[in-house]
């Protein structure tokens, strides 16, 4: 039969395994925080393919672009294998000299940690402890100062906390959606699944975006296609609605909101027509979105950097707590004022406490908590004062130490991040591939990913659940908890950093996170799907939906908090008149040193490209595909264009995942006072044709 | 023995015959398979964490198959594209435990050269439909019942049957799941192959009533031997079915042939909504899972993977409506209505019922049934006589 046929032999690259010891191995997608399951699989040690999990709770054997390719990085020819010092390929043990060296002596102020999105809590956690214990310093930071630092000073006098309060299973047993500032069908497709589960089930979804993007595409049934930043007067005027047409819930704002009278007082002077004109969205837009929000059962705001990245992020982020507080929809499965924390440890790092203000478990950086931690980790002496912020540490220290962060293309004004980074005394990165950031390095640390280690982290809804080692590192990276300890046991902290396993570590963090406190990895290995924290203890279930007896702030009720439409940071003027947002694909991740080095990823979308209307391209002599030269007060840029009507007249949006047409490099470093986020989603530019000369 | 002929099978292993929800002929099968040599390698289905989790196994060791003893109803891998991605049929003898559905592709695949049929014995298994698991998951506990303590579960006639830890059985009258949108797989409800006659071996327990058993179709001359080879070794021992035991089972079968015929009815007939598909098709997000899990794709360069504008463009999302649709296309006739499309669609589009509906299309223009005979000729790459002859310009159903 087989001469008969056109000859097509079985593909050879698969067919030498003769002797088939193939395993199928669950796992979870590295990418986002939808969190989807699949399986690997797995021949003598070396992954070969990977299968649907049909079984697993979130995503039901379904996955994005993104998670059907997600191993064939591992095994890329240009992984990290060997500590690199000063370019050169070097030994772990004269790697750790030399840092033990440098590190010894600096100053808690020149020091830094820029910690990761990606590293597992049991890393992130001995990050911290190593900042605090060895180099005495809070300066420790990671990459949710540039997403939901706005999240935590908006939610955390709202409602004392900025996590998210449903689990994401929960999502649609909504009856009103509404997506503010995320574009979700491409960053969270596998929540964006229950989305559209939700609207074909009835479900009105209202979508807060300047552009047309797939998730209005996909999912919109009102799109408020507002002016870039001028979110908090959108927000305000739905309150405003809502308040004078009576939809209000009285009995829960009685019953668990404080300030209401001060809100109904600073409402009743915006002015709808004046939002009209600034936000150039049609009131009846604004007024429909407001009445299907409070006359729904149940009400979900879903919100990510459309509403943080800017200088006034805590602001917008404390008007959709407002718009909860005042509906009532919080506290119940399936509602919420929702943060979407993108990355797998967005969450988890910070419960782990890398971050400037915060020990593990959220307690303050304050004397007491640092007397606290001695106490529990035998320590004396420890930094009682809150550190820098991550531009900070950027900018002024001297000595860093990076983990699984690349700020060359993730932080605002990459020309100055540049030199920033140049200028430091002594710079460690460690990283899976040689980044951006890795370039500029003193030390570079090959450091194991994913499925090439044990640990655990902590999902957009809280949920913990534990990644299982499958394969081996390549070469000689290691684990990033195993570097960080050796660089402790180098500077004469063995003692303090004695650990055999990620269990060991996860066991420490059960005794100093009381919300971890009740789940283990014999709990976790026994799931399908993680724990929600708070978990308090071994036989407690864990809690998908948060406050819904109280609040966590220190008198139990929700705060209402008045807030004024301030304008962005850099608007648009004569000599740069148009008005740049910058944001996502869903091909690629982040800074994309994983997604560009994935075939069939990078080759959907090798290079950024600047989106335009038409009739802006048409004055420019622009045509589609063509380049253009992009300029910024900080920069510049020669990017393709892209044609299109899913943006407005004056605004221009460039996706950041890329190395050479860096979106970055125009971006403003300006900040939100209230919590140092700065406005990536603003800044002014002009734009010119590429001269052909 | 000949082809065609039926027997009632007992394996003559006691604890196999335990475990077995029927006979244990299956199991005995395999494990002869094995030991004598006659294959090198199993693919059967094991429970994983609990009774919704099904994972593939390969399996070597003949001890090894009486782990995936049962039939699971909540695990549906892409058996075909598995066995197609990862094992070489061409230098090693495989047995394989299949459903219809998986039995058509792998005819299917062997037609293009991408398996070796020669040295795949398809054990094939009756089948009344299976479940994607969550759903059924999410109602278990919508009504109170931990779902993760079902020890067993079944589908009889129109009831799905589930057996829980400590005594406690639910039961769900499967058309009332099925009108809410839960209940068995799309492609299930539609499939017209209830006996999996197109493999080597038929197995199951219809027309016996209760009688611990399988009954056995032997269908293919590979079938006839091996199965010949087990009972004359000892390894199943077997007697005749009777006249009221083979006519139950031809009932059954008819009884899930012409619900299928109705299911299909209603899900090709749009009658009203002429752009239904397309307003489907639109929510696509271009995850390729579709052309990832297909048996029949195998192209390697795929012409999805091409930069074409406004037809398949690469980096923009959503993808025009061609995205969907030319992967469709490109396998109509071939479509084996294993429903594995739609159970990874990351936009939850229907996609298995445009896929089927187009088959059925081809199947009537060219008279071609995929996945039941190896002899007949892929459509569109073999002309036979008739066809030659024909000088119109018509597209006539020709027979083949």
């Amino acid at each position: 039969m087989a001469k008969e046929t056109i000859g097509l032999q079985a593909d050879p690259h698969l067919k030498s395994q003769t002797q088939p010891e193939i395993k199928y191995r669950p796992t979870v997608c590295p990418y986002c925080t939808s969190g989807c399951g699949l399986y690997l699989v797995v021949q003598n040690g070396r992954i070969i393919g990977q299968e649907p999990m049909k079984s697993y709770p979130t995503n039901e054997g379904k996955l994005c672009i993104k998670g059907n390719n997600t191993y064939k990085l591992l095994s890329h020819p240009e992984r990290l294998t060997e500590p690199l010092i000063k370019g050169k390929k070097s030994s772990w043990e004269d790697a750790f000299k030399l840092i033990a060296e440098k590190f010894d002596g600096v100053s808690s102020e020149d020091f830094g940690i820029i910690g990761s999105g990606k590293t597992s809590n049991e890393e992130g956690y001995i990050l911290q402890k190593f900042a605090r214990v060895v180099m005495k310093t809070n300066n420790i930071e990671y990459c949710a100062r540039f997403c939901h630092s706005a999240t935590v000073a908006g939610l955390g006098p709202a409602v004392g906390g900025g996590v998210m309060q449903t689990s994401q299973l929960h999502i649609d047993q909504a009856d009103c959606i509404f997506l503010a500032g995320v574009n979700i069908q491409e960053n969270f497709p596998g929540i964006a699944r229950r989305v559209r589960r939700a609207k074909n089930n009835g479900t009105k979804v209202i979508v807060l975006d300047p552009r047309v993007t797939a998730t209005v595409k996909n999912l919109a049934d009102i799109h408020l296609q507002l002016r870039p930043g001028t979110d908090a007067a959108v927000l305000n005027a739905m309150i405003k609605v809502i308040m004078d047409e009576g939809l209000e819930n009285e009995q829960f704002i009685k019953a668990r909101t404080v300030d209401y009278e001060g809100l109904k007082a600073f409402v009743s002077n915006i002015d709808l027509e004046e939002v009209q004109k600034i936000t150039s969205v049609s009131l009846d837009e604004i007024r429909a979105s407001a009445v299907a929000f409070a006359k729904a059962t149940k009400g979900c705001i879903l919100y990510d950097e459309g509403i943080t990245q800017h200088i006034t992020g805590s602001d917008n982020v404390k008007l959709l707590a407002n718009l909860v507080l005042l509906t009532g929809h919080i506290g119940k499965p399936g509602t919420g004022v929702n943060p979407m924390r993108g990355q797998i440890s967005g969450e988890g790092s910070g419960d782990m406490g890398c971050v400037n203000v915060f020990y593990p478990g959220f307690r303050r950086v304050n004397k007491e908590t640092a007397e606290h931690f001695q106490r529990l980790w035998g320590v004396e002496n420890l930094p009682s004062k809150p550190g820098k912020t991550f531009m900070d540490i950027i900018n002024t220290c001297k000595s860093v130490y990076m983990v699984g962060v690349n700020p060359m293309i993730s932080a605002p004004d990459s020309n100055n991040v540049r030199k920033s980074l140049e200028e430091m005394d002594f710079l460690v990165v460690e990283d899976i591939f040689m980044t951006e950031t890795a370039e500029l390095a003193d030390v570079v640390l090959p450091a194991a990913n994913w499925v090439e280690r044990e640990g655990t982290h902590t999902g957009i809804d809280r949920r913990v659940y534990k990644i299982n080692k499958i394969v081996e590192p390549p070469g000689q990276a290691k684990q990033d908890w195993w570097i960080t300890m050796n660089i402790a046991k180098q500077m004469g902290f063995s003692d303090k950093f004695n650990y055999n396993s990620s269990k060991d570590i996860f066991e420490e963090i059960r005794t100093c996170i009381p919300q971890y406190a009740g789940i283990s990895y014999k709990r976790l290995d026994k799931t399908i799907g993680g724990i929600y924290w708070p978990c308090p203890s071994e036989d407690h279930p864990g809690t998908p939906t948060m406050f819904t007896e109280k609040f966590n702030t220190p008198d139990g009720k929700g705060h209402f908090q008045s807030v004024e439409y301030k304008p962005p940071a850099e608007p648009s003027d004569r000599e740069y008149p148009f008005i740049l947002t910058t944001g996502r694909v869903i091909f690629h991740y982040h800074t994309g040193s994983m997604t560009r080095r994935t075939d069939n990823l990078y080759s959907e979308m090798p290079e950024a490209f600047i989106q335009i209307h038409p009739e802006d391209a048409r004055e420019l002599k622009i045509s589609n595909g063509e380049k253009a030269i992009v300029k910024s007060r900080r920069g510049q840029l020669e990017i393709k264009t892209r044609i299109s009507l899913d943006i407005i007249r004056g605004v221009v949006f460039i996706p950041f995942h890329f190395g050479k047409t860096n979106a970055n490099i125009l971006t403003n470093p300006e900040f939100d006072p209230a919590c140092k986020m700065p406005e990536f989603k603003i800044c002014a530019v002009n734009i010119e044709k590429v001269d052909e000369k | 023995m000949k082809t065609g002929e039926l027997y009632i099978g007992i394996s003559s292993e006691k604890q196999i015959v335990e475990k077995a929800e029927n006979g244990g002929v299956v199991t005995s099968l395999l494990k002869y398979a094995l030991k004598s040599k006659l294959v090198d390698t199993a693919v059967a289905v094991k429970k994983g964490k609990n009774r919704y989790e099904g994972i593939l196994s390969f399996i070597t060791e003949p001890e090894e198959v009486e782990e995936c003893t049962g039939s699971f109803h909540f695990a549906t891998p892409g058996i075909a594209k598995n066995v197609k991605k990862y094992l070489d049929t061409y230098n090693k003898k495989i047995a394989v435990v299949c459903k219809s559905c998986d039995a058509r592709a792998l005819i299917e695949l062997a037609k293009i050269g991408q398996v070796n049929i020669e040295n795949i014995i398809m054990i094939g298994v009756n089948c009344s439909g299976t479940l994607a698991p969550i759903p059924t998951i999410n109602i278990l506990t919508e009504s109170g019942i931990d779902p993760y303590t079902l020890i067993c579960e079944d589908i009889d006639e129109d009831k799905l049957i589930l057996e829980f830890d400590g005594d406690t059985q639910k039961i769900f009258r499967l058309n009332e799941l099925e009108e809410k949108g839960l209940g068995r797989r799309k492609n299930c409800q539609r499939c017209e192959y209830p006996i999996p006659q197109m493999a080597d071996i038929a197995c199951g327990k219809w027309g016996l009533n209760g009688e611990k058993g399988t009954f056995v179709e032997l269908c293919s001359t590979k079938g006839k031997v091996l199965f010949e080879k087990a009972v004359s070794n000892g390894i199943i021992e077997i007697k005749t079915p009777s006249k009221e035991q083979i006519k139950r089972r031809k009932q059954e079968e008819n009884k899930r042939i012409d619900s299928a015929k109705a299911r299909q009815k209603a899900d090709f007939a749009r009658p009203e909504d002429k752009f239904y598909w397309l307003s489907q098709i639109q929510a696509c997000i271009k995850c390729y899972g579709c052309r990832d899990v297909c048996p029949l794709c195998h192209c390697k360069r795929c012409v999805l993977e091409r930069d074409i504008p406004e037809t398949v463009e690469k980096g923009v999302i959503p993808p025009p409506p061609t995205f969907g649709m030319i992967r469709l296309f490109h396998v109509a006739c071939y479509c084996v209505n294993c429903g594995q499309c739609e159970d990874v669609c990351s936009a939850d589009i229907p996609i298995s019922a445009l896929a089927h509906y187009l088959s059925k299309q081809a199947t009537e223009l060219f008279d071609y049934e995929s996945g039941v005979n190896m002899d007949v000729r892929l459509p569109l790459s073999a002309v036979p006589e008739a066809e030659r002859a024909n000088k119109s310009t018509e597209l006539k159903a020709i027979k083949r």
